[in-house]
This record gives C-alpha cells, structure tokens and sequence, in this order.
C-alpha cells in the first residue's frame, strides 16, 4: 500500500473520479467530482489535505481529508485540521491499518504546514476506531436544541392536524414572550477559550452555496433548509449581535426563519453559553445522531494546551465549524 | 489461555469457534474487521481489564501474541 498526501489542487481528474466513486459506493451517496472539489478548495486556504491509499496496482484503496480553518485560542491566531470525507473501499478493509496510516501521513504532513491540532466529529462506527486506533480524544458531545413548530408532523402522527395547531400556537406564544423579553434583557454568551475566526472571509468561504445569510444591522445569521424525510428543518449554523451570540440575536433569526420559511423543525446544534427561552435543549437519550467532537494536538504542546483543549467548557463548536447536513 | 481463546473466537460472528487455537492467526479470517478488533480490544478490557491499543492489535498476528501483550500489562 502507498499513501500519498496531496493538496485539492494537486489531484488529478483521474484520481478525483476514483475518489468520488469510493466515496459514492462506501456512503450510498451520489456526489459528483466537482461538488469535493469545490467543497474541498472552498476553505481559509484556498484547499485541503488529502491523504489517498493506493495499492500495488495503483488502485485507490481509501481517502482521508483535513480541511484547514482558523481558530482563536486563548486569544492566538492559529490553524486547525477538520477531518472529514474518509472511507475506505470495502475490498479493502480486512487491512485495519489503511485508515490509522493514512491518518498517519497527514499529521506528518499537516504538521509542517503549521496545522497545530486535529478536530473531527466521527460518526458512530469510526468513533471508537478515533480513540483506539488514532489516539485522538473525546472533548464533548455536541448539544443539540431544538423548536418544533408542527410536532404532528415531526412525529407524523394520527393526530397531526390538532399537534400541530397546538405547536404552531405554542411555538408562536413562545416567540412573542421571547421577542418581548429580549427587548428588556439581552444574554451575552461568555467568551469561549476556543472559537473559530470568524471574519468576512470565512464566512465568504463557509456559508456560500445553499445557505441563507441575513444582515440586519447589527445582526447576522446563517442557517439552510433541509427536507429530511418530509420533515422541512431550518438548520440555523449561527447567531450574531455584533460579533456575538446573544439572546436576542438567537430570537431576531428565529423569528425570521419562522415567518420566511414555515419550517417543521428550527435546530441550532453546537454550544450556546448564554441564556436562552427560544430553543429546548434535546436530551442526549433523544438526539438522532450523537456527534462527539474528538481532537489530538499535532505538534508539542504544553501541557497546559492541552487543558485548555480538553476542557468542554472551552469551546464554542457547533455546525458552523462543521457541515454534516 | 483456552479461556482466553473461547473469549477471542466470540468476538466473529461468522467463523466458527472451532478454527481458534493460540497459533491462529486471526487476521487473515475473511470477516476480519476494525469492527471485529474493536470488539476484541472491548472483550479484554471488561474481562481481564487491560486497555489494548490499535498499536497492540497491529503488533500481533496470531492470538498467541495478543494473549501475550495482554498478560504482560496485566
């Protein structure tokens, strides 16, 4: 087996083309070549890491990425690594190692161009491969919270039409008590130890094709609609009051969301850290999907880096920071 | 050790027990898997409670070897 790491735009057609295929047949998913293309150079470098497994013959085995973003830590600028976009082909997988080696290659890689901590966000099978193959850490579970505003529909019940008159009068209830109260009091979030750079040019990068980004003044949010089993779900990504998440920010985009996009379902996933009455917290028993974020510190560190790192309350993460909607 | 295989063999569904001895060398079965090494690192923790590494499994090939690794952090 040979493991190369290259760039996006350093792979070529042929390559793409298997790359896509491997991807297509390991996740049952019609991607085309140009959407990771486009996915892939869309980032605060203008691309990403890839790590490919050949075989003897030259046939692609597996694929990994890292996708460079920008955090702030404690204050300091510096690059992360995103993982995401891995399989390898089912003909290959009695060889445990490809994924650990190709993982390998890229933190040999990942470490020169100055990417100082890996972050990934492992779905249910890779999760514990993460921890015991990778080395990597868990930090947290990312929170879910959620508004149902026609719950006949969400749990597609017999009784729809009643839910989901009491949901939409409730959720509307709800909205006007919150509207009303952020006039009088507005939560701040704490300042999180660890956040992405948030700047025009990410958000340029990050919330381009298929997401709705509105600025009104001093607010800005950023959210996508998605049909998930006849269910219309407002994805909203992120909430801003002059740079800052607060509550009315949160009440502000999801009024607007409300009155432009009749969803089913409103979902924020990721953490808050401030006061809020709009959306109720999904307990970890209910959510669809657990998504834990896992880290590992590339280059040596203090330990008091990694303290930071490993504290969940340090962090500011949630879909903005990752997309696997 | 016989133990020790008959926890091992119950980690594969598909292969039948009676292909395990200590001298098998487990990664060459067909339904060998991360899934599979996963399960065998999870077996030694709750019943001998030793904590495997990736780096253990990729260190043995036979079962002879992982009984080994495992009685030595014991």
């Amino acid at each position: 087996m040979t493991i190369k790491v290259l760039r996006t735009n350093e792979i070529d057609q042929n390559t793409w083309a298997s790359i896509t295929n491997g991807f297509n047949e390991s996740f049952d998913r019609v991607k085309s070549d140009n959407e990771f293309i486009v996915y892939y150079q869309n980032t605060v470098l203008g691309y990403s890491f890839h790590a490919l497994a050949f075989d003897d013959s030259g046939i692609l085995a597996g694929s990994t990425t890292i996708i460079p973003q920008y955090y702030i830590v404690n204050g300091v600028k510096m690059l992360f690594g995103l993982s995401g976009g891995s399989f390898v082909k089912k003909k290959f997988r009695s060889d445990i190692f490809i994924f650990s080696d190709m993982f390998e290659a890229l933190r040999l890689h990942c470490n020169k161009e100055n990417i100082k901590v890996f972050l990934g966000v492992p779905n249910k099978n890779s999760y514990e491969y993460s921890l015991k193959f990778l080395n990597q850490k868990h930090i947290l579970d990312i929170e879910y919270y959620a508004l149902p505003i026609h719950f006949g529909t969400l749990i597609n019940s017999k009784n729809k039409y009643f839910l989901n008159v009491f949901s939409i009068t409730f959720s509307f209830l709800l909205q006007s008590c919150n509207s009303f109260l952020s006039l009088l009091k507005n939560f701040e979030a704490l300042p999180s130890k660890i956040s992405l750079l948030y700047n025009e040019d990410f958000i340029k990068h990050r919330f381009s094709k298929g997401y709705k980004v509105i600025q009104t003044g001093a607010f800005f949010y950023a959210y996508k609609m998605v049909n998930e089993n006849g269910v219309e779900t407002a994805y909203l990504f992120y909430y801003h009051e002059n740079n800052k998440k607060t509550s009315r920010a949160l009440t502000k985009a999801i009024n607007f969301v409300r009155k432009n996009e009749n969803p089913d379902l409103i979902l924020f996933i990721g953490s808050m850290h401030h006061t809020q009455f709009n959306l109720f917290k999904v307990p970890k028993k209910r959510v669809p999907q657990l998504l834990p974020l896992v880290y590992e510190v590339l280059s040596d560190f203090s330990e008091s880096f990694e303290e930071i790192l490993s504290n969940d309350k340090n962090w500011d993460f949630g879909l903005a920071n990752f997309d696997v909607r | 050790m016989e133990k020790f295989v008959k926890h091992f063999a119950e980690q594969f569904d598909e292969t039948d027990a009676s292909e395990f001895t200590i001298e098998t060398r487990f990664r060459e079965f067909e339904e060998w898997s991360s899934l599979t090494a996963l399960s065998i690192i999870a077996m030694v923790d709750e019943v001998y409670n030793v904590k495997l590494t990736g780096d253990d499994i990729r260190k043995s090939s036979s079962l002879l070897d992982v009984y080994n690794i495992v009685k030595s952090k014991m």
